[in-house]
């Protein structure tokens, strides 16, 4: 079946309308997937090997789809440089404050990573599982890209 | 000051500048978004596994160790 928009013939006979409704539920149904999957993700503890399953396979799926799908996005043209200027001095910025903090030691009381700052909110199950979630529809728009 | 929470608030300074500069990308057209500049990462398949495998560690990071 066809997934783009496009003459009526070009669909085999199905409307551009019952794609779209289509494109929705199964939208609806893999967000509601992923949902679940955060759920049950969020409930185990890290630093368990149950926690290193479910956070390997949505990567080793993610990755083995990276070279496979297709792109949902192209780069819009015309954009200025000061602005792309920024963005890497930001996110230079974020990665070297990232890398020092780990290699000074990644510690709660001297040089934070990321994760050390959030770790006290990820402490409950609700806020894991939401925070997986979250995880979940990032990587789910970085395929998009 | 203690080191830490220069730390902390370098990433809140560096964390709020990229919120920003998100609401004036999307206020401007000519400036580029935090999607555009994924999608000139992952313009090529090399590109795009890479940022998919930097979206792995992440999660690895905070999930698992």
């Amino acid at each position: 079946m066809a997934i783009l928009p496009c003459d009526h013939r070009q669909n085999g006979g199905v409307s551009t309308q019952t794609l779209a409704v289509e494109r929705r539920r199964r939208r609806g149904l893999l967000l509601a997937g992923a949902a679940l999957y955060a759920w049950v993700a969020g409930h185990f503890t890290p630093f368990t090997w149950p926690a290193a399953v479910v956070t390997f396979i949505p990567g080793a799926i993610g990755l083995a789809l990276s070279t496979r799908l297709p792109r949902r996005t192209t780069p819009r043209q015309g954009l200025g440089r000061t602005g792309w200027l920024v963005w890497i001095a930001l996110i230079t910025m974020l990665v070297g404050l990232e890398a020092y903090g780990f290699f000074a030691g990644s510690s709660t009381s001297g040089h934070p990573t990321v994760s050390n700052i959030v770790n006290h909110g990820l402490h409950s199950n609700e806020t894991r599982a939401l925070a997986f979630f979250g995880w979940l529809t990032f990587g789910d728009w970085l395929l998009g890209r | 000051m203690t080191p830490f929470q220069l730390t902390v608030l370098a990433f809140a300074v560096v964390s709020v500048a990229m919120v920003l500069l998100e609401t004036a990308a999307r206020r401007r057209e000519s400036w580029p978004r935090l999607g555009d500049v994924f999608t000139v990462l992952a313009s090529r398949n090399s590109g795009r596994f890479l940022v998919v495998l930097g979206w792995w560690w992440l999660g690895w990071h905070f999930f698992v160790r």
